[in-house]
């Protein structure tokens, strides 16, 4: 029968999980508390406002597109076979339109927007032709209408009759699409799609991949090469991929495990209360991180799986104990409670130390660890004596606990391992490359490197930010781009940025166009131009009168009535008397001039997302490496305050040498560590820490249920993490294979036991 | 906006102008067996383009050359001189290099296919007719996409053994009529030499 203190041990627990639950109704977040993007990592004093939203619009850019480049022998078949893949992607509702006519919608759209204001847009070369020589200008235009290109022009001659705005909106047209595209021979063609917004879902994104790889075979069927390119099918193969592993490693690790537990606990009820701990560390990690941080980041939910490798040891350490002879219902906790209090204690507050790390990311990573661990532990405790009435009948220990463990007794053998270990340290370098978390399919890559060299374009997330203290002088300062690309030696005229400035000349620029074109009117220079072309002259009073006397400006605001084209960059607004915009880098070679000119101008800011997520990784490493080793020194502090330096110096040796091994293990497989290896050894020092804890703090005649419980939680473990190291993925694959390499070491050492010779 | 349309347009279909068709129709076949094929022709042209809001047509002559290698120099004699150059996909005017937005390099391949009597390529772009009283020929081309026949209604090519006009008529009606005149290939030019050298 269960005693009166387990009932009010299970209401405390009951009370306590009801109270955190009304407080997460009341106190939760309104939604966007589930972060994705890395600026939410940056930490507060570099999380630039402008910085933020220009990398979302840039990201933004990108994250829908799907280029489709299918290389045949016949035009005619290269051309049925795109048209097939664009209506099949579209009855699939895969794509919302075919992205080439959105955008020239959109640029007709811009082109009627700004027609009004014609004369104060004029090019640069146009400008300083018609500064230096107007009537040059005239001529130079008149030859070009007469020559076979003419055609185009003649036609707008009333509208346009120098054919600057003409040039002024194939100034601003992106260069791949008026360069690249129309250099390819016609076996070769390219169709960019928009992938539709509900389709970006985890299911469409798995489907998509799926119907790139059928297209690609049927293309080859065919005798034709289809190559596409785009982040939605980079994503739609990491969820592809995710899909296949979850279904074969999950299911594999899943059937080990629950075999594993039966085998050794002979207990459902023993599983399910397993289940029950690790399920409250994380949920209870989840809401108290969520209510405290008001915000959790995506990279938190995924490293705080661990909490699961940690989080598992308390339940198996009261489980285990219930195998042993004369094991009391009543007296179980009691039994466990100081070695689960100190495991659950020292893990705290090494992962509250997280906290204080000036990282929004690592602080979540501990909240969400200390408190997930609390709550574990707290179901240990409360829960377990009212719901474990015990083992079945006839259930024992295995026999190999009851093996005693190995006896150190030289220090021949650590300084055998010190020496191991060194060369493996001293060949570790860090790498902090985002890239490289994410895996690349092989035929995903090739075929963006066949895109990127037909189209002549490179994919870079570079951009520059541009400050000033109204609108217009961001404009001015854009303008300025081009002056300091040419004092820096870099090709008068040639396209290599896109900003606003390319839509929306500052106001100054327009004042000066206008007055060169009012020039041209007013010297009688127009009326001769039109003349010589032969204009009616009914048609060429009516031109001279359609350029207005009075100078209007064209404001950036009216472009809130239109949807820009992409390939340009976009002004960002003004908050608290600092206006920004973003330009795009069109031509890659340009970054190292326009790094020199960032470092001489302060309004202008060269902007690398990918380096600065890099840049932030190496920080995050660096912090974790000093975390660690304050954490190490803290839990020893605090094993010497509480049980004297003797007990401290056998617990501690265990989580530290097992790290030291491990890294060594790295440096010899690797050569390289990540942030990746760091963060699965916050998990190793956790889990051998409470290895440690629970030998040092169990009597000698319980070490059999102790030694049982490690073994239970190493093996799970083991096989749950280290099932990820098959991973495709990068980053996953790297986490679980530091985690099953750490706590095999970790176990290794578990059964070690120190006994110096006097 | 208009010009936007035509650009994109043209941006769209510039590269779909080169390609290689298997099957040729039987009177294209024909007017290709008319054809004088060569490595270089050259001769004289007249452009007229006509336009509703001045009072005579655009009016430019000149000379061009055409050779398979060189691609296409065009020049403008009168009323104002220029030179437009046509090769490898790049084409420059007065020696620099221009967005030509696929005409001249329309020209260039409708001029190499009439040199080389490859008029099956044009297959590709365009729904042809073709029409022959003796030794006179004509093809209509009709763009076949629907973006091509938002700029160009039609073109009609005309001829003999050479080329001797194209006439474009775009999606506005306004109608630009090149005619060529005193064309010739390099073997006839060098007949020619030997014999004035006699």
């Amino acid at each position: 029968m269960p005693s009166q203190r387990n009932k009010i041990l299970t209401l405390v627990w009951v009370f306590l999980a009801t109270g955190l639950l009304l407080l997460s109704i009341v106190a939760w977040p309104g939604s966007g508390w589930l972060k994705s993007d890395f600026q939410a990592l940056l930490p507060a004093g570099s999380n630039d406002l402008w910085i933020g939203e220009a990398s979302r619009q840039v990201a933004a850019a990108y994250e829908g597109q799907v280029v489709l480049l299918v290389d045949g022998e016949d035009a005619a078949q290269v051309s049925q076979f795109l048209a097939t893949v664009s209506e099949e992607l579209a009855s699939q509702g895969l794509v919302s339109a075919d992205f080439t006519d959105l955008e020239a919608e959109k640029w007709q759209g811009l082109a009627k927007l700004l027609y009004p204001y014609r004369w104060n847009l004029l090019t640069a070369s146009d400008r300083l032709a018609l500064e230096h020589d107007p009537q040059a200008f005239l001529e130079a235009f008149r030859r070009k209408l007469y020559s076979p290109l003419g055609g185009a022009l003649a036609d707008k001659l009333p509208s346009d009759p120098l054919g600057s705005y003409r040039d002024y909106l194939l100034a601003a047209l992106p260069v791949s699409a008026s360069l690249s595209i129309g250099g390819l021979p016609e076996t070769v063609q390219v169709a960019v799609f928009s992938v539709a917004t509900e389709q970006r879902g985890l299911a469409a994104k798995s489907n998509l991949y799926a119907v790139y790889s059928r297209l690609k075979t049927t293309a080859a069927q065919q005798g034709m090469a289809l190559y596409a390119t785009g982040a939605p099918l980079y994503s739609a193969y990491g969820v592809h991929s995710a899909e296949r592993e979850i279904s074969t490693i999950g299911l594999a690790s899943l059937v080990l495990l629950v075999g594993l537990q039966l085998a050794l606990l002979r207990s459902f009820a023993a599983i399910g209360l397993t289940l029950l701990s690790v399920a409250a560390g994380v949920a209870g990690g989840i809401v108290v991180t969520v209510l405290v941080a008001r915000q959790l980041h995506i990279l938190t939910v995924v490293f705080g799986t661990t909490i699961i490798g940690i989080a598992v040891d308390y339940g198996y350490h009261y489980l285990a104990h219930s195998l042993l002879p004369g094991w009391q219902r009543e007296k179980a906790l009691t039994r466990v409670f100081t070695s689960l209090s100190l495991g659950a204690l020292s893990s705290g507050v090494a992962f509250l130390a997280l906290t204080l790390m000036p990282f929004p990311g690592i602080r979540q990573i501990g909240l969400f660890m200390a408190s997930g661990l609390l709550c574990s532990y707290l179901t240990v405790c409360l829960l377990f004596p009212l719901l474990y009435s015990g083992p079945p009948r006839g259930a024992r220990l295995p026999r190999f606990t009851t093996r005693s463990g190995i006896a150190l007794r030289s220090v021949r053998v650590p300084v055998l391992i010190l020496l191991l270990v060194i060369p493996g340290w001293m060949q570790l370098t860090p790498r902090d490359e985002v890239r490289e978390f994410y895996g690349q399919p092989p035929e995903l890559s090739s075929d963006q490197a066949v895109i990127a060299k037909r189209l002549s374009v490179a994919a870079d997330s570079r951009y520059l930010l541009v400050r000033g203290d109204n609108p217009d002088s961001v404009l001015t300062a854009e303008e300025h781009l081009q002056q300091f690309a040419e004092a820096a030696g870099l090709e008068a005229g040639t396209p290599w940025l896109r900003g606003i400035s390319s839509v929306v000349p500052s106001l100054a620029a327009q004042r000066h166009n206008f007055a060169l074109i009012r020039q041209l009117i007013d010297s009688g220079a127009m009326s001769e131009h039109l003349d010589a072309l032969g204009f009616a002259r009914i048609h060429r009073d009516e031109v001279l009168n359609s350029v207005p006397r009075v100078f209007a400006p064209l404001q950036l605001a009216l472009l809130s009535e239109t949807l820009l084209p992409g390939g340009i960059g976009r002004f960002i607004g003004c908050q608290e008397s600092e206006c920004a915009s973003w330009v795009r880098i069109v031509t890659p070679g340009a970054v190292d001039s326009l790094l020199r000119l960032s470092r001489d101008n302060p309004a202008i800011q060269l902007v690398d997302p990918i380096g600065d997520i890099n840049s932030l990784l190496a920080n995050y490493r660096q912090s974790i490496v000093a975390v660690m080793v304050g954490g190490s020194l803290l839990i020893f502090a605090i094993f010497c305050l509480l049980y004297g330096w003797r007990k401290a110096l056998r617990v501690v040796p265990l989580p530290v040498i097992t790290c030291l091994m491990t890294i060594a293990a790295i440096g010899y497989l690797h050569g390289s560590y990540t942030i990746i290896n760091l963060l699965a050894l916050m998990l190793i020092i956790g889990v051998s820490l409470d290895y440690a804890i629970f030998r040092g703090f169990t009597t000698p005649d319980d070490q059999p249920a102790v030694t049982l419980a490690i073994t239970l939680s190493a093996l799970t473990s083991v096989v749950a993490f280290g099932m990820l190291a098959f991973s495709q993925t990068p980053l996953i694959s790297s986490f679980g294979e530091t985690i099953a390499l750490g706590l095999c070491i970790a176990y290794a050492l578990s059964w070690v036991r120190v006994e110096w010779r006097r | 906006m208009k010009v936007l349309r035509f650009i994109g347009i043209l941006l769209l279909q510039a590269y779909v102008i080169s390609a290689v068709a298997d099957s040729i129709a039987a009177p294209l076949a024909s007017i290709s067996h008319e054809l004088v094929v060569s490595d270089s022709v050259q001769g004289d042209f007249r452009q007229e383009k006509y336009l509703s809001f001045v009072d005579t047509p655009f009016v430019s002559t000149g000379h061009f050359r055409l050779e398979r290698e060189a691609g296409l120099l065009w020049q403008v004699v009168e009323p104002l001189e220029s030179t437009m150059i046509v090769k490898e996909g790049r084409v420059t005017l007065d020696g620099k290099r221009v967005d030509d937005q696929g005409i001249g390099r329309l020209i260039t391949t409708v001029m190499l296919g009439l040199m080389e009597g490859k008029l099956s390529e044009l297959n590709e772009t365009f729904d042809i007719t073709t029409d022959t009283v003796g030794e006179d020929w004509s093809i209509l081309l009709t763009p076949r996409s629907t973006r091509l026949r938002a700029a160009i209604e039609h073109i009609r090519i005309q001829g003999k053994q050479y080329l001797s006009a194209i006439e474009i008529v775009d999606a506005e009606s306004n109608r630009t009529l090149m005619q060529f005149t005193n064309v010739s290939s390099a073997a006839e030019r060098t007949i020619l030499r030997a014999e004035s050298a006699q």
